[in-house]
């Protein structure tokens, strides 16, 4: 699959032709924004083969959706919604994923270039499985990804005072469980 | 907002369970799934209007058997092609929509 005119359209144009039965305006749109959407929700699974499932679900879901679709928050931040509503959800799911964090990051043998900051990653995996779902997604958009916390409240329809408070709490959590604010990659 | 060593620090660690920035394999997977999805929710929307249109014709059907009768053998000839192409649009018609 190569990149076709839909590469250079906006987000607006693509989800109009998505709208209207475009497949490949909507494998654009997916192209565009798996990155972001399938980081959040790794992050907010703590599996990477959760997340990418809970991704591609999203994304099924957002499509037969898109008449919903107002525009009013980003298309990436709208994926990252449904995402965590399903999360939220098949909550035993993600309530599993919190058990199986810990056994995940310890069993995961780490790549030659990783080794170096693998332990500090473990025990990062470790801390986000810490903390609650809803603070967990705060971080995983705003901390974590580049989303502004503005958009991260229209995304978990959460108020934005919500999700500052939700990130400066789990930021101080993060820091604190990673042995204090000096935390650093090696 | 300018993010603090220790946010920077948190944003590297994180960055390095990030999924690459172009994956066509799992583009086409979601296409996949949607295109799966769409023909599911095609057959149903037919099925369901073809039940329908059959709960109607055999409602009317006391009506409409005398009406038909004089054209008995006409409808002998036509009903099985408009049959068919019935079947065909119904089978081009997820290619209807634009690409």
């Amino acid at each position: 699959m190569h990149p076709g005119p839909e590469s250079g359209a906006c987000d607006a144009a693509l989800v109009e032709r998505a709208r209207a039965g475009s497949a490949p305006a909507f494998s654009a749109l997916v192209q565009r924004h798996q990155q972001a959407v399938r980081a959040f929700a790794r992050r907010i699974g703590g599996d990477l083969s959760d997340g990418d499932d809970l991704a591609q679900e999203a994304f099924v879901t957002a499509w037969g959706r898109l008449g919903a679709f107002d525009g009013r928050s980003s298309f990436r931040s709208w994926v990252c919604g449904i995402a965590y509503r399903k999360g939220l959800t098949a909550k035993r799911g993600v309530l599993r994923g919190r058990v199986r964090d810990g056994d995940y990051v310890e069993s995961r043998v780490w790549q030659d270039g990783e080794a170096v900051t693998g332990g500090a990653r473990t025990a990062l995996h470790k801390a986000m499985a810490e903390l609650p779902v809803d603070q967990r997604a705060c971080i995983a958009m705003c901390l974590a990804g580049d989303f502004s916390h503005a958009e991260a409240a229209e995304a978990l329809g959460l108020p934005l005072g919500t999700v500052k408070s939700h990130v400066n709490r789990g930021r101080s959590k993060l820091l604190e469980l990673l042995g204090g604010p000096n935390v650093r990659v090696a | 907002m300018s993010a603090s060593p220790e946010d920077l620090a948190i944003r590297a660690l994180f960055t390095a369970d990030e999924p690459p920035r172009h994956d066509y394999a799992y583009v086409a997977l979601v296409a996949e799934r949607v295109a799966r999805h769409r023909l599911v929710e095609e057959l149903v929307g037919w099925g369901v209007g073809a039940l329908v249109a059959a709960v109607i014709l055999w409602a009317l059907g006391p009506v409409l058997a005398p009406l038909a009768r004089p054209f008995a053998n006409l409808l002998a000839i036509f009903l099985p092609a408009i049959a068919v192409l019935t079947g065909v649009m119904i089978l081009v018609h997820p290619r209807t929509h634009p690409v």
